[in-house]
């Protein structure tokens, strides 16, 4: 039964993060992830510390307050002191995560976090915190809190499909429809944020990035369909959980680590082929080539 | 006040401990600094990160080949596994449509993956030594001994010489690379001691500043110094100063409590001088714009104020009382008090019984600045094509900025003209 | 007749530096109408000011007589080819049906007219062969099309196009001004960024000519002249652009209260 929560828990951390991924990589923001999920550490830490609770509510409080500080923070250096994007970006989540982990150092009596799973979750533990029901048992916690998450993230993708898509292929025209390109960025930052939050015990701060960046990724190179896109990120992210799980069991691992582990072999393995495809189709052209002139 | 005795405790070296930490940080910031001002330059900011995480499973690596925690080990496993997944970012990006964002989270997290999970299988199948490796993922300074610090020495010493040595074509790099190729230049060459350089570099920074925070090492310093010049020689010291200061400060704070890692306290040490560059620098400061705004408006203010006492009959001495020149102004009263105020104190105005009256300096401003705002209008509604009416928004604006010279040229280009588009004469 | 573009002291300042500054011309309805200058002279700026897509920092602009927001579904924007990453998972009629999205708000299904609409679209740039076809596999001069058929299943009345000629053969090139040309005639009006001063004369009955400022505008006998070409093309006026440095170094406001 563990085994089935821990799978379950990761396949939906992995399907919400392969839904959002596949936005983000064609949107060239797959960074972006990187930065918010570091930057959202001293919120949750304080969070944590002042209502002495993983209750979830003041975390995303605290979470999405520290996610308004490093947006203004790399607007003030990129916008504001006309320092480039990349080092703007740069500056701001690694300011936050330090005094994040800092925070974490001075509360540590106080805080049931520690600096490690911060970085790389702790999802062997997820079945040990249990939600009843009416005095039934219902569940992991975080399972709930999950498949929640999964739920409003693919309904506002279903409901915001068009618009999504028609944004990240070409916000110029979609701006000139009248379809507010900054509008919907922030819509699909916001599905960002609050998935990296919810994730964060899980997989933690690193690792949500490989969730969120691989299995759409190794899609992409996989297929010429959008939609078929989305469908095969999940189905990486799904199967990259199930296996990284026993990977994990069988070296006694990290299963987090594992997982992202399969999600880098998944990838190397789809180039790897995708190379190979390229390679046939040229010398396959160069045959036809010499047939015909022959 | 403990706080305080403790850190001079830490400068004064009381504990022998403390000496290690103190070279140790100083040596491996420094040198973070200065490489980082070529990765900053080069806009290869994020490929730091890429590089820091992706040291990880090669420390992990080298410790269970290595059986043990040697610092000579680990730094050869994290620069083979950092040096890769520079090599893999490139070569994804450049063989297959994924972009280079994507290659860069992607081999990030999964090398990063990769070490954890290396990580946690050495710590479960209990080896009895692998204590030391947690430091790390934070950096622990205070866990370094003197032999780490004589081999940051040397390899530090190495770094700095080949820097030295490749600093010209480095620099050029930077600033151009196309450039750079087009004389001649080796970029591969080039290219590859930077990149040996930049992975070595946090090879060895990670053991005080840990794989998670090591990349803003490598931003933050030269983000500094871009604040203060463009220059790259001062830059580039300029950020192995101010990283250097961070790292001993930072591990002077986190050596006062116990347990605590470095890495943080560095990151805190150094982004609080990022933040005090970004305000007080002189090159894109805050304050430094926000004096010239003040000094734009005031010029603004008191240009326009003049203006108000030009006389386009006698092209001479007007005077006027307050309220009068209230009522052709459209400004707020406070600012027109501000303005008279200006004027008086550059003596352009006199004061006396209320009355204001121009002295000839001011005659001469108030038709400098007819003037210009006339030839402007002109030169637009010629070179522009627009309509009389369009035209007097744009002046208002431009006047301020006509410096004497592009005055001059104005009037050569207009070929000295009397009259301006609305048929008002031109003031000389 | 009403105007089709009206633009007023249209400026756009990037970073400090105007790009485009005080444009300020009426165009005429149902022309074919090209915007030429060199390259950097704002012709990009200039369309997406006028379609909204950036917000000009002084002025405005009217479309027949009216502000954007009531006339949008009325004007298509065909931006620069370059401008999107045509390694995005999509299919031609993916792409084509974009051009129907407008109407058809969050959830309503393309209705058969919409599909028939589309259909006719590629059918006109002759490109239905390539209805399935993946863009990522599309030559340059397909591309193209791809984007006019867009624009075409928007059925609008303006058309505003940043380069639709930019790596298109010759062949594909007199199709598309045949097209633009029957479009002519069905009474709507097309604003067209053109480079090629060879070509520009047979195109276009009127011009806009740029160079970070207007340089003329109007029907292209009176000003498709030398002295006029070799204003637009012959380097930026040295004061304009000292003004444009002043502004910039010293960071001043090109309007205060
Ligand atoms: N987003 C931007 N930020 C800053 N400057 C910009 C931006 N876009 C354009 N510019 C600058 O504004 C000027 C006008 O650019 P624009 O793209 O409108 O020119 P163009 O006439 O379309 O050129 P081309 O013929 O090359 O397409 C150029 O100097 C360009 O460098
Ligand atoms: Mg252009």
């Amino acid at each position: 039964m563990i085994d089935f929560w821990i799978i379950l828990t990761a396949s939906l951390v992995a399907t919400t993060t392969a839904i959002l991924g596949c936005f983000l990589i064609m949107r060239k923001m797959a960074m972006i992830g990187d930065a918010i999920s570091h930057a959202v550490l001293p919120g949750i830490v304080i969070a944590y510390y002042i209502s002495h609770s993983r209750a979830s509510f003041p975390i995303l409080i605290g979470a999405a307050a520290s996610g308004m500080v490093v947006t203004y923070l790399i607007q003030f250096f990129h916008q504001k002191v006309k320092l480039q994007q990349d080092a703007s970006i740069g500056i701001s989540y690694t300011f936050l995560f330090a005094i994040g982990i800092i925070l974490i150092s001075l509360f540590s009596g106080n805080v049931d976090l520690d600096q490690d799973c911060v970085l790389y979750g702790e999802i062997a533990y997820v079945p040990l915190d249990n939600l009843s029901i009416g005095g039934l048992y219902a569940g992991p916690r975080q399972v709930w809190i999950l498949g929640t998450t999964l739920i409003i993230i693919s309904t506002s993708v279903i409901v915001a499909y068009r618009k999504l898509v028609l944004t990240t292929f070409d916000p110029a025209f979609a701006s000139a429809m009248g379809i507010s390109v900054v509008l919907w960025q922030y819509y699909l930052m916001a599905g960002v944020s609050l998935t990296t939050v919810v994730s964060f015990e899980s997989v933690g701060a690193v690792l949500v990035i490989a969730f969120l960046s691989g299995p759409a990724a190794t899609a992409f190179l996989l297929t010429k369909d959008f939609k078929k896109m989305l469908y095969l990120a999940v189905g990486f992210g799904i199967s990259a959980s199930i296996l990284g799980y026993y990977t994990a069991v069988w070296l006694a691992g990290s299963i987090a680590g594992a997982i992202a582990t399969i999600i880098g072999l998944q990838f190397a393995i789809a180039f790897i082929y995708i190379q190979f495809l390229k390679k046939a189709r040229i010398s396959e052209t160069l045959e036809n080539k010499a047939l015909t002139e022959v | 006040m403990e706080f305080f005795t403790e850190i001079l405790s830490f400068f004064t070296f009381s504990e022998p401990n403390v000496k290690v930490v103190f070279w140790g940080s100083l040596i491996l910031c420094s040198i973070s600094g200065l490489v980082g001002t070529f990765t900053l330059l080069r806009k290869r900011s994020l490929i730091g990160d890429v590089i820091s995480h992706a040291v990880l499973p090669g420390i992990a690596l080298a410790f269970i080949i290595g059986q043990q925690k040697n610092p000579l080990y680990l730094i050869i496993g994290a620069t083979i596994t950092g040096w890769i997944s520079t090599y893999l970012v490139d070569y994804i990006t450049k063989h297959s449509k994924i972009k280079n964002d994507t290659a860069i989270a992607l081999i990030l997290s999964v090398f990063f993956g990769v070490g954890v999970l290396l990580l946690t299988h050495i710590q479960h199948s209990g080896n009895a030594s692998q204590s030391g490796l947690d430091q790390f993922i934070f950096g622990r300074a205070s866990a370094m001994n003197m032999s780490d610090v004589w081999l940051f020495s040397i390899v530090g010493t190495i770094i700095v010489i080949l820097i030295v040595i490749f600093f010209r074509g480095l620099s050029l790099l930077s600033f151009d690379e196309n450039y750079s190729q087009s004389i001649g230049f080796p970029n591969e060459l080039l290219k590859l001691v930077l990149s040996i350089t930049t992975v070595t570099t946090v090879a060895m920074g990670v053991q005080a500043v840990g794989v998670v925070l090591m990349s803003a090492l490598l931003i933050t310093p030269a983000a500094c110094a871009k604040f203060w010049t463009n220059k790259i020689i001062p830059m580039a010291i300029l950020a192995v100063v101010i990283s250097g200061a961070s790292g001993v400060l930072g591990s002077a704070i986190s050596y006062t409590y116990n347990g605590m890692p470095t890495g943080p306290w560095i990151v805190v040490v150094v982004s609080l001088f990022a933040f005090i560059s970004a305000f007080i620098g002189s090159k894109n400061g805050l304050l430094k714009k926000h004096l010239q705004r003040n000094k734009n408006n005031t010029k603004i203010l008191r240009e326009n104020t003049i203006k108000l006492f030009f006389n386009p009959t006698t092209l001479g001495e007007t005077r006027y009382n307050f309220e009068d020149i209230f009522a052709k102004s459209k400004m707020q009263r406070a600012t027109l008090k501000k303005g008279l105020n200006l004027l008086k104190s550059d003596k352009l105005i006199t004061v006396s019984n209320d009355i204001f009256t121009t002295t000839n300096l001011g005659i001469e401003e108030a038709k400098t600045i007819v003037r210009k705002h006339r030839l402007w209008e002109l030169y637009i509604s010629r070179f522009m094509h627009l309509q009389p009416d369009h035209v007097h928004d744009d002046a208002e604006g431009i006047e301020h900025v006509i410096t004497p010279e592009i005055e001059r040229e104005l009037e050569k280009e207009l070929d000295f003209p009397t009259k301006d588009p609305h048929d008002s004469d031109i003031p000389y | 007749m009403k105007p089709s573009v009206e633009t007023h002291n249209l400026t756009v300042i990037y970073d400090k530096k105007p790009a485009i500054w005080n444009i300020d011309f009426t165009l005429p309805t149902g022309k074919i109408i090209g915007i030429m200058g060199p390259n950097g002279s704002g012709k990009s700026t200039l369309l997406k000011a006028i379609m909204g897509i950036i917000e000009p920092n002084i002025g405005y602009s009217k479309l027949f007589d009216q502000d954007l927001e009531d006339v949008r579904n009325k004007v298509s924007y065909v931006p620069q080819r370059q401008s999107v990453d045509w390694d995005f998972p999509a299919s031609v009629w993916d792409v084509v049906a974009m051009g129907r999205y407008a109407t058809k708000g969050l959830f309503k299904r393309l209705s058969k007219e919409d599909h028939r609409m589309i259909e006719e679209s590629l059918n006109k740039v002759n490109m239905t062969p390539f209805t399935n076809r993946q863009i990522s596999q599309l030559s340059g001069g397909q591309q193209q099309r791809v984007f006019l058929a867009r624009a075409l299943a928007q059925n609008a009345d303006l058309y505003l196009m940043d380069e639709p000629f930019v790596g298109v053969d010759a062949a594909t090139e007199q199709a598309i001004i045949n097209l633009l040309k029957s479009m002519r005639d069905e009474g709507k009006t097309l604003l067209v960024v053109h480079h090629d001063l060879h070509t520009a004369q047979d195109y276009f009955e009127h011009m806009v000519l740029l160079n970070s400022r207007l340089v003329a505008e109007g029907p292209t006998s009176e000003v498709f002249t030398k002295d006029i070409l070799t204003e637009t093309y012959g380097g930026t006026l040295t004061t304009l652009s000292k003004v444009a440095s002043v502004l910039q170094e010293k960071d001043f406001p090109m309007r205060h209260k």
